[in-house]
């Protein structure tokens, strides 16, 4: 049974139908989503690696300073200090908490009610209510031995449902209490309120446990202690198309709101057992984490605006980074967004504490490495920036934009293998190394976290030809994942797709040989049958056809470790084509040796979308 | 990078959410260009640092958590709200929805998120403490102080006109 809308409006003022572009647009996202053949997750001795590198950075030089408590040595005290506390003093604490919450103007109270009424062979009895502030919901049992109940019938979709095909089975009698409910009527205190009237499933549901709901609108935004209501309306029979037939009997429910000091104590009491049962669960969870975390870090302590960046270490996943924000009174947009050698990493926090004063807190970050590890510089380049909105409060919620906007912008070095932290020397080199605003995303190009960019090299002059086919080697990039991508173009081909299907016999990369794979494929491409029934209709349709495409292979090593030209072999790669009796036919094997100057890439580029094609550049 | 058996688990997850993550962008953002960019980004940021995801259950919070911060920062990159300019303008609303929609729009973003997952979304209060990773408590509190605003500034509209 579908509970998941029984709070949700039929029709939405606030936001326009989800437009049909919308889906047709995330499916081309999923679609789009690359995926690797297997993992190419950093090996577990770069974490003995990164750990020595924390521990080099006690000795670095440079701008780093002394290292004195590590914000995850300082956080991680707080947690031990708060799981150390006794149980009475933490639930002190968390009981203020619930106080000030409870006795906050409106804050809803769940009333349990006594009441009942007999109609015929059904039994209706009160549960509870709740008001939450102009609105309410009463919730209350039907019992029977001889009535079906259902929430609705009259909707086609919810006929279908297996629950409720199941009650229409067992019972003679049916009766769609969801759609009775929007005629339920509240008396408070002689004014009439109806229940919500629109779909009969936000009007009404019923829970895993038996218990219905009905909910009013336009409510009164609170009821003081003693406040008289009547809980009244009428059940019908209905057929298995939901048309009602006859009355099974109306009820009249007077009945008290009454908030006692019992409820409020146990309203307390709950409220503060669930806030430690949260707390505790985070404190276990940060703990957990932060004991995962190298020991050591290297002391920044520069103070931007309202941030001070205080210390930096790195594990296998990313840049570990400590600050202390100070709390601004204006604004929400408070954002502090990251960005790794230009590349926007979103932010994991990992432990966060605010200061007993509640002026700040400090926090603990992962800033995730954009490209695997093992892929990156040892050197990166991280780029802080913390913007806030100044915005004018409303009362009793929410703010106006002010159009004033307050940035501030922190950068520093790290060497990951050292531990090495340094500052630029001015705001001219400051700005050299990181500007906001004209990091990649800016230029029209997706920039997504850990994703790098792709350097492409122009291959000039390196073609062959056999049978009449030319196979040229077009273009060669080094792609974020640590593969070099060979793009080549074959001309004069009756069916381009069957080179699809071959791969040369080996690329050798400054001798050392790796197995090529077409992009996404996991066991190599085989023309279908009825496609190349498709093809042998227009084969001799066009007597120019050609294909570009490119082989993808794992680099032998890092590839900042290429520091020369690099000389690619590729060696024996046969290619076929079709006939007209839609055979495959031989061409010829083509093999190729040339080299790029691996220090010097034609272009940089932030996606893979338009080098592979050899009819662009 | 995420393998194949990755890719089909987590379009899995996203599809039934596509909805759901519209709204939530949408009630942040407050137009649909930047609701579907919004989603966009946050559906590739997720699956590139899906290895960062310990415990696969609780993928729902930690992509609602992406696509939160997704938010903020288009409207931070934006530099701009939208409480009246950019409503829409036509006769073809009335007037109590335009009404509803720049009252809606001054709410907090924390509301307006608490206000679309309950109303629009039909997620439950306890559902909605786990998507968002706060108590229940602090949800309850939040949908009562934005019901208020939304009534207070709803009343204060009627006055004036």
């Amino acid at each position: 049974m579908n509970q998941e809308k029984k709070n949700a409006y039929e029709n939405d003022p606030l936001f326009p139908p989800v437009p049909q572009g919308y889906y047709q647009r995330m499916e081309s996202v999923l679609d789009a989503l690359p995926t690797e053949k297997k993992s190419v997750r950093v090996p577990k001795k770069r974490g003995i690696i990164l750990l020595a590198a924390a521990l080099a950075a006690l000795l670095a030089v440079g701008t780093a300073v002394a290292v004195s408590i590590s914000t995850k040595e300082q956080l991680n005290e707080v947690v031990e200090q708060r799981i150390e506390q006794g149980d009475d003093e933490r639930y002190q604490k968390a009981r203020e908490l619930a106080i000030s919450r409870i006795d906050a103007d409106g804050y809803p109270h769940v009333i349990p009610l006594e009441g009942s009424a007999d109609l015929g062979d059904v039994t209706l009895k009160l549960v509870s209510i709740e008001v939450y502030g102009y609105e309410a919901e009463l919730r209350y049992t039907l019992e029977s031995d001889t009535v079906g109940f259902v929430p609705a019938l009259s909707d086609p979709d919810f006929r279908e449902d297996r629950e409720i095909q199941k009650t229409v089975a067992a019972f003679d009698t049916l009766c769609a209490y969801g759609e009775d409910a929007c005629g339920f009527v509240l008396n408070v205190e002689g004014t009439d309120y109806t229940a919500y009237h629109g779909d009969s499933v936000a009007a009404s549901g019923m829970d895993h446990d038996g218990v219905c709901t009905v909910r009013f609108l336009e409510f009164p935004w609170k009821l003081e202690n003693g406040t008289h209501l009547t809980f009244s309306g009428t059940l019908y029979r209905c057929d298995t198309e939901g048309t009602r037939l006859s009355e099974i009997g109306s009820f009249s429910i007077p009945f008290v709101y009454n908030y006692t000091a019992e409820l409020r104590e146990a309203e307390i009491d709950g409220m503060a057992r669930e806030y430690m049962k949260y707390a505790d669960q985070r404190d276990a969870a940060v703990h957990d984490t932060l004991s995962g975390l190298p020991e050591n870090a290297t002391r920044i302590d520069a103070v931007a605006g309202k941030t001070t960046y205080l210390d930096v270490s790195a594990d296998e996943e990313g840049v570990l980074l400590g600050l202390e924000e100070r709390f601004t009174e204006i604004g929400w947009i408070d954002y502090t967004y990251f960005c790794m050698d230009g590349y926007d990493v979103a932010d994991e926090e990992l432990a966060s504490e605010i200061a007993p004063d509640q002026q700040s807190a400090t926090k603990l970050l992962r800033l995730p490495y954009y490209a695997d590890r093992q892929y990156i510089g040892d050197v990166v380049t991280i780029g802080c920036v913390r913007s806030i909105n100044k915005l004018i409060p409303l009362e009793p919620e929410g703010w106006m934009n002010s159009d004033e906007y307050e940035d501030t912008v922190f950068v520093f070095r790290y060497n990951l293998l050292t531990g090495e932290v340094t500052l630029p020397k001015d705001d001219a080199e400051r700005d050299a190394w990181f500007t906001p605003h004209t990091f990649p995303m800016d230029n029209g190009d997706q920039v997504y976290s850990f994703k790098g960019r792709y350097d492409v090299w122009d291959v000039e002059d390196v073609s062959d030809t056999q049978n009449g086919t030319t196979v040229r080697i077009g273009r060669v990039a080094f792609t974020p994942d640590g593969e070099l991508c060979i793009v080549y173009r074959a001309e004069n081909l009756a069916c381009e797709v069957i080179a699809w299907e071959t791969l040369p016999k080996a690329i050798a990369i400054d001798g050392v040989e790796v197995k090529a794979h077409r992009f996404l494929e996991e066991d190599g491409f085989r023309l279908a049958d009825d496609r190349i029934a498709e093809i042998l209709n227009t084969y001799d349709m066009s007597k120019t056809r050609w294909i570009t495409d490119c082989w993808n292979m794992k680099l032998p090593k890092r590839r900042d470790m290429y520091d020369g030209p690099i000389t690619i072999e590729i060696k024996d790669w046969d290619l076929y084509d079709l006939n007209k009796q839609g055979e495959r036919e031989y061409v010829g094997t083509f093999s190729f040796t040339f080299t790029i100057p691996v220090d010097d890439a034609s272009y940089r580029m932030m996606s893979a979308g338009s080098f592979t094609n050899l009819n662009e550049h | 990078m995420p393998s194949q058996t990755d890719k089909l688990w987590f379009s899995e997850q996203v599809r039934p959410m596509l909805d759901t993550l519209y709204h939530v962008a949408y009630a942040v953002v407050q137009n649909d260009a930047d609701a579907q960019d919004a989603v966009q980004d946050c559906i590739e940021k997720a699956y590139l640092s899906l290895d960062m995801l310990r415990e696969r259950s609780r993928f729902r919070p930690w992509i609602m958590r992406i696509l939160k911060n997704t938010c903020y920062r288009i409207l931070r990159e934006k530099k701009r709200l939208i409480p009246f300019d950019d409503l829409p303008e036509s006769g073809e609303e009335p007037f109590d929805s335009l009404d509803l929609k720049a009252a809606f729009s001054r709410l907090s973003p924390e509301s307006r998120l608490a206000i679309t997952l309950y109303y629009y979304e039909g997620y439950r209060i306890p559902e909605i403490a786990a998507l968002l990773n706060e108590p229940e408590g602090t949800i309850k509190s939040r949908l009562s102080r934005a019901r208020k605003a939304l009534r207070q500034d709803l009343t204060v509209t009627e006055v004036c006109l």
